[in-house]
């Protein structure tokens, strides 16, 4: 579902990734793990074609993203507090998203009904703007609404951060879910190693921009997780 | 075109303004800067006199687009919010520029609506004079403000206060934006003193109007365009990405 051939990124003279092939299959659940600055950050970027690579390409479905806006439709992404639009409130944000998305009006709460555990009453009829919520809320609207289109491909950088443990068990839970009833590929960063080694089939260690470990889950130990990324 | 998107795209930028500190701070001085022309208007008695037309006309001819100059010049700085978001959705750019420039289009259009009343009451004879300079405005200036806008990779805090103390987003753009829209009248201005007649210039201003909001879809399209070029360096500059 994702290819990426020899892609470069450098700021100046410094290169923050270099990865020479990744191919990530449909249905796939892809844990990106790495230490601060390694280049979990720029690699999403990348394939969501929102900085320019100095080399290479991303291909989604066979198309390249820089070429072709098709990938979009059926790619959902909540990478930072800039996927929001924070002067709205949370219904209208959504409303936004569903217009986005090609989303019917009446199909929306169905959609965001979903989530009505990992809101807990503290998102939906607030009346609040999205700037007024805790980040840990801001996160779960961003999420929310990058599953609203029901896409095939999910980028989610951190999504673990900020949250409480019980909105971090459901949104394992809901991943887990997802990725088998639409046989949706993920690709998730984290630093909460054990979190995102039991979601993951397929784990990717970062180090300096290089991929220093591809590894199936069950073929690694969390312990060895721990040892390669040196925490 | 999704009028659909378009519709909601301005109800954003609605939002927006009256939801941050200093974009409400820049509509409503702004309105008040605008109403402020109207006793020089109704002071005007339509007899030929040198003085009084030049500053008629150049008054004429900057106030009704003062808000787009304003507003506009920092279109996708304000927008920095929405942009990473609309980069990742199957968006037409086309459509999304033409929300911005029918926003500013229909904003003059607006303080045309609200103003001209007074304008008819006291003085019919800058009825025309007016609508011409108002055509200009909506058409020429939306466009020249929102081109320009692409090139203004300046950051922005809408919520800060005390926009005339407040120079955060000003860069060389803003003082070429401001000399074009003020030069172009100004130069038409002085057909008024070789021909001691206003009315080269307004018609001329009138022309340019209308063929810029003929071809403004047009336009909307090659912004889209440029927009789409430097879609990395806005981001760069607005998301830090």
């Amino acid at each position: 579902m994702v290819h990426i051939n020899r892609l470069i990124k450098k700021y100046n003279e410094s290169t923050v990734l270099n990865i020479n092939e990744l191919k990530i299959s449909k249905g796939q659940v892809v844990g990106v793990v790495g230490n601060n600055g390694q280049g979990k950050s720029t690699l999403f970027k990348l394939i969501l074609d929102l900085i320019l690579p100095t080399n290479g390409s991303v291909l989604i479905n066979g198309l390249n993203v820089k070429q072709s806006d098709d990938w979009k439709a059926y790619t959902g992404a909540f990478l930072d507090q800039s996927f929001l639009i924070d002067f709205l409130t949370p219904e209208e944000y959504f409303d936004f998203i569903a217009h986005l998305n090609k989303i019917p009006t009446i199909e929306i709460s169905k959609r965001l009904s979903r989530f009505c555990l990992f809101f807990n009453n503290e998102i939906l009829g607030t009346n609040k703007y999205i700037s007024d919520f805790s980040t840990g809320n801001q996160s779960k609207i961003g999420i929310a609404a990058s599953f609203l289109g029901n896409p095939s491909l999910v980028i989610l950088d951190e999504p673990f951060a900020h949250l409480d443990p019980l909105s971090v068990s459901f949104l394992k839970t809901f991943i887990k879910e997802y990725a088998i009833s639409h046989h949706a590929t993920f690709l998730i960063s984290s630093h909460q190693l054990d979190t995102i080694s039991s979601i993951s089939d397929r784990i990717i260690v970062l180090e300096k921009g290089k991929i220093l470990g591809d590894m199936i889950k069950d073929s690694i130990s969390l312990t060895d997780l721990y040892k390669m990324i040196g925490t | 075109m999704d009028i659909k998107f378009i519709s909601k795209l301005i109800k954003l930028e609605l939002k927006f303004i009256f939801r941050h500190t200093r974009t409400k701070q820049v509509a409503l001085s702004l309105l008040i800067a605008q109403v402020s022309i109207l006793p020089l208007i109704v002071a005007y008695d339509g007899e030929f006199s040198l003085i009084r037309e030049l500053s008629t006309a150049s008054i004429l001819s900057l106030f009704p687009g003062l808000f787009t100059v304003a507003y506009g010049q920092y279109y996708f700085a304000w927008d920095a919010k929405l942009f990473s978001l609309l980069c990742i959705k199957k968006i037409s750019w086309t459509d999304y520029i033409t929300a911005k420039f029918l926003f500013l289009a229909a904003s003059t259009f607006s303080y045309a609506i609200i103003s001209i009343s007074t304008l008819v009451y006291f003085n019919s004879k800058l009825l025309f004079p007016y609508i011409y300079t108002i055509l200009y405005n909506a058409g020429a200036s939306s466009v020249v403000v929102l081109g320009f806008a692409l090139f203004n990779f300046q950051k922005i805090n809408a919520s800060a206060k005390g926009i005339f103390s407040n120079y955060q987003g000003m860069g060389k753009n803003q003082q070429l934006i401001s000399l074009v829209i003020v030069i172009i009248p100004l130069l038409l201005c002085s057909t008024i003193i070789y021909t001691q007649s206003n009315e080269i210039f307004y018609s001329t201003l009138c022309i340019i109007g209308i063929c810029s909001l003929a071809s403004s879809l047009w336009w909307c399209k090659k912004i889209a365009l440029k927009l789409q070029d430097n879609k990395y360096k806005l981001l760069k500059a607005f998301n830090n990405y």
